[in-house]
């Protein structure tokens, strides 16, 4: 088992900056996400990584081993990086058996062909496919064929482990089955991942560390309560999860752990987020989810109240999904409990200081 | 989608075997396709192939020929003529298939295959016997009908050689538009009824204008196969006294002694001209891939429904395959069972005599010789050209080598030199030291391999464009080299498809003509070659019988191609 550092590392396609400087570092046996929307770089960098592109620069340590250094002219060929990896449509071979398919690797090791059989039967084991080794891909499932994907990744115990996309082929009930299965899988063997996804929910549940990609940059990178909670900038907000954006200038810093208030129009809002200095202009990030919605007052002396209007209700179930406006701004707010709302109705809203967040520099 | 063109070398960037291999395959390739026409040209300009003076002469001598202008008419009328004809037959026929509901639908798109199974020389020859004016079977037939002495029609004229020729040719037009047809968005031509056209209206303005580039680049293949082909000029041209651009060099390369530097003079500019119209088709191939929706969705195309015409249809596309496929094979099995020709094929007038005479007869031993001769060249040429194929179509797919598109370019331009400039330019090039190869098969199997070059490249690159490239790179990350993949993941993968391709390049090779009848010399017949010296003297049953085999081994193939092709899903598992 290895970490994985990534530094500095560029690709451009001719005019077009795919991966604009990036470094990141991988810990032994932890997973790491690359979140972003199509086009953002993550492929290219995890294609990089596997040794399918050439990088214009920047290096590429496992462990000690630089594997990739335009500076040091490195390149290892991607046979000879002991990675594995799970690609997006599985990539198993068509005219193999799928015990040959998980043998290939060791194969290649020139594993003596005893331990070669023994090795398959616990990879297929692993993955709860015993017996299914004499069968052909296209006799499998694609939730099967996922798994011997996985099989035939890990079975030469490769120092990391990288997932491109591998959950996005299959139907939206077996991906969420799937998702607790694969973290479970990680875990227990303990090997360091790489997963790429567009998925802001499958990078929630199966990530030790997200890294939100934009443009070749790297947005944010920690954990995803983190990412969630305290989104570092209006990309990030705004792509993992819904959020509303209020643009406002702080009055009173806080520090030691007191409150800053920030002025949103006629209102002034309390948040918890230390480091801003008074005058400064901020954007204030308010998840939908944070905001606690009633139809009557709460308490004399409870901070950030917001009286607001009701634009439009839609009753979605569990959730009762609120656009309001209150002193000409819009808020989307998740109303629990409640009746249903015409439009033109009153509702106070409620927020959390220590759930909203400020970003700094105001809007961008 | 060119960005995102497949990038697998990265992945063995390090050892420079494969650039090694890349440059390699380029130079054997270029060698092949380039060195020949080098001479070709040179020759053109020298007055015979031991000289090394420099002149126009050659250019002036054949322009003064009182004959020329005669050929050069012919070559305009035929080209244009066949091309328009194959239009006006396969455009219908394809918008038949591909958008109407006449019945037995799939049985008419049989078409597509024809070429393949009838090739110029057999439909050549069946319709020399069935158009002649006194014992032609279609006058024969007429006459009795109508109770005339007058024939039908006289096969062995300009419109003759024109109308057999478009029978064989028509396919081409066929295949090309019946693509389209069938993968027209349908929501295209409901936007037009919604806006108010008629049925007619909008297959007239929207379906037939979409479909345009499509027929167009039919018909510019068809152009170049008009002026390519040998075997109809050199049997129902030749008979009717009407001498075309192929039959022309052929003539001056039969006199004695042959002349080659007219022959060079004569090929530049119809290479010129088949360059220009293959450039053309490219082209316009490109525009008809805009105008379809091929990728991605997948839909019905919507059909037009007929209602009492759908008869007139079918009459129309079952009278084209009789008198293109079904008159000339039965003519075919007639010559080869009756006693005599010209008596009615009743049981008494049967005979197995001839097959057995065509061998022990006269001529028998040579027959044997020619089958002979043209087994090993299909052979060794199919199977040199198959492997050339596979490394060619490997890195024009897979590769990210700047060389690539070069490499690509060069393997196509066999597709615009007539089987004769072909055959000239070989002559040229390897009559010379270091090759002395006048009067040897190899000369022939060079050429075959030449010409046949681009056939095998498209067959093994389509097969490859359809191996998801993931299965290459899950090798490599998985600790396979450049080597392990290509033979364990890359070429089990693709084996339908170069099995295909071989069969192809053999049975292409075994009916070959245009080229062989150049470069043939005694004892180095082969089958076709053969076939048309039969024809010439005249030895009917003997014409039938080989021609017979011919699509007996051709039809055979299809079978065994389209088996193999659907046999496995090389698609992988998306």
């Amino acid at each position: 088992m290895q970490n994985v550092r990534v530094e500095k590392l560029v690709k451009r396609f001719g005019e077009v900056v795919a991966v604009a400087g990036i470094s990141f570092e991988v810990p032994k046996g932890k997973l790491l996400t690359l979140l972003g929307p199509s086009g953002c770089g993550k492929t290219t960098t995890l294609n990089i990584i596997a040794g399918f592109e050439t990088p214009d620069d920047g290096d590429v340590h496992v462990g000690e081993r630089l594997i990739s250094s335009a500076s040091e002219n490195v390149l290892v060929p991607a046979h000879k990086r002991n990675l594995g990896m799970v690609f997006q449509s599985y990539g198993l071979w068509p005219h193999l058996r799928v015990r040959d398919n998980v043998a290939f690797g060791l194969q290649m090791r020139k594993t003596p062909r005893n331990e070669i059989a023994g090795a398959v039967e616990r990879a297929l084991g692993l993955v709860r496919l015993d017996g299914l080794g004499e069968r052909y891909p296209s006799q499998l499932s694609g939730g099967q064929q996922q798994r011997v994907a996985f099989a035939r990744a890990l079975v030469y115990e490769p120092d990391v482990l990288l997932l491109d996309e591998p959950l996005s082929n299959l139907d939206a009930a077996l991906r969420e089955e799937m998702r607790l299965e694969l973290k479970d899988l990680q875990t227990q063997s303990g090997i360091t991942t790489i997963f790429v996804t567009h998925d802001q929910v499958e990078a929630m549940v199966m990530s030790d560390i997200i890294v939100v990609m934009n443009e070749g940059r790297i947005e944010q990178m920690g954990s995803p309560s983190d990412v969630y909670q305290h989104p570092a900038n209006e990309f990030v907000a705004g792509f993992v999860g819904i959020s509303n954006f209020l643009e406002g200038e702080v009055v009173a810093a806080g520090s030691g752990g007191a409150e800053t208030a920030v002025k949103v129009g006629e209102m002034i809002l309390m948040c918890k987020t230390a480091a801003v200095s008074e005058g400064s202009k901020v954007l204030l990030s308010i998840r939908p989810e944070d905001c606690v919605a009633s139809t009557e007052a709460p308490p004399e002396g409870t901070t950030n109240v917001i009286k607001c209007s009701v634009d439009k209700a839609v009753y979605m179930g569990g959730v009762l999904e609120l656009w309001l406006s209150a002193g000409g701004r819009q808020i989307r707010v998740h109303g629990h409990r409640l009746p249903i709302l015409e439009s033109g109705a009153s509702v106070h809203v409620s927020i959390d200081p220590a759930s909203i967040s400020a970003i700094k520099g105001g809007p961008s | 989608m060119t960005e995102m063109r497949p990038r697998s070398f990265a992945m063995f960037r390090l050892p420079s075997t494969v650039r090694v291999l890349e440059w390699g395959c380029l130079l054997v390739i270029g060698f092949i396709v380039l060195y020949p026409l080098f001479w070709l040209v040179l020759g053109s300009f020298r007055p015979d192939p031991i000289s090394t003076d420099f002149s126009l002469d050659a250019y002036f001598a054949i322009f003064e020929e009182e004959y020329m202008g005669e050929v050069l008419w012919n070559t305009a009328v035929m080209s244009v003529g066949v091309t328009s004809l194959s239009v006006l037959i396969g455009v219908p026929l394809a918008w038949i298939v591909g958008r109407t509901d006449t019945p037995l639908k799939n049985y008419i798109n049989m078409i597509a295959i024809l070429p393949f199974i009838m090739p110029p020389v057999v439909v050549a020859v069946a319709w020399a016997y069935l158009g002649t004016p006194r014992v032609g079977f279609v006058n024969l037939f007429w006459k009795w009908l109508v109770g005339t002495r007058e024939p039908l029609f006289d096969i062995f004229t300009m419109g003759g050689l024109i109308f057999v020729m478009a029978l064989s040719l028509a396919p081409y037009v066929f295949i090309f538009t019946v693509t389209a047809f069938k993968n027209m968005d349908p929501t295209l031509e409901y936007a037009a009824h919604v806006s108010g056209a008629s049925q007619w209206k909008t297959t007239l303005w929207i379906t037939l204008p979409m479909a345009a580039p499509a027929i167009l680049s039919g018909a510019l293949l068809t152009f170049i196969q008009s002026i390519e082909v040998f075997a109809i000029p050199a049997t129902i041209g030749v008979s009717g006294g009407i001498y075309v651009f192929s039959t022309q060099l052929w003539r001056m390369m039969i006199g004695i002694p042959p002349n080659f530097s007219h022959a060079a003079a004569l090929s530049i500019p119809i290479l010129l001209v088949c360059g220009l119209a293959l450039w053309g088709q490219t082209r316009a191939l490109g525009r008809s891939a805009r105008y379809t929706t091929v990728a991605g969705k997948s839909f019905r195309p919507r059909l037009v429904e007929l209602g009492p015409w759908k008869y007139v249809s079918l009459s129309f596309a079952a009278f084209y395959l009789l008198v293109s496929a079904i008159l000339p094979v039965l003519t075919l099995i007639y010559g080869t069972f009756i006693s005599n020709r010209g008596r009615p094929p009743t049981f008494e007038y049967l005979t197995l005599g001839h097959l057995v005479e065509i061998i022990t007869g006269d001529g028998g031993a040579v027959i044997l010789r020619s089958i002979q001769n043209s087994l090993f060249l299909s052979f060794m040429g199919a199977t040199i050209g198959i492997a050339l194929s596979a490394v060619v179509a490997y890195f024009v797919v897979r590769s990210t080598w700047k060389g690539r598109g070069t490499l690509d370019f060069l393997a196509l331009i066999p597709v615009a030199i007539p089987g004769a400039v072909i055959a000239i330019a070989m002559l040229w090039a390897y009559i010379r030291e270091p090759f002395n190869l006048y009067h040897t098969l190899w000369i022939i199997l060079i050429a075959y391999i030449t010409r046949f070059l681009p056939f095998g490249v498209r067959a093994v690159s389509n097969s490859i464009t359809q191996i998801h490239e993931e299965l290459e790179r899950a090798a490599a990350v998985s600790g396979a080299n450049w080597g392990v993949v290509f033979w364990k993941i890359l070429v089990p993968l693709a084996m339908p498809g170069i099995v295909a391709g071989w069969i192809i390049l053999f049975v292409s090779m075994m009916r070959e003509l245009s080229a062989s009848i150049m470069l043939f010399s005694s004892n180095k017949e082969v089958i076709s070659t053969i076939l048309i010296q039969l024809y010439d003297e005249g030895l009917f049953s003997h014409v039938c019988i080989l021609s017979l085999i011919i699509v007996i081994l051709s039809l055979a193939s299809v079978a065994l191609v389209r088996w193999l092709t659907k046999q496995t899903d090389v698609e992988g598992l998306t």
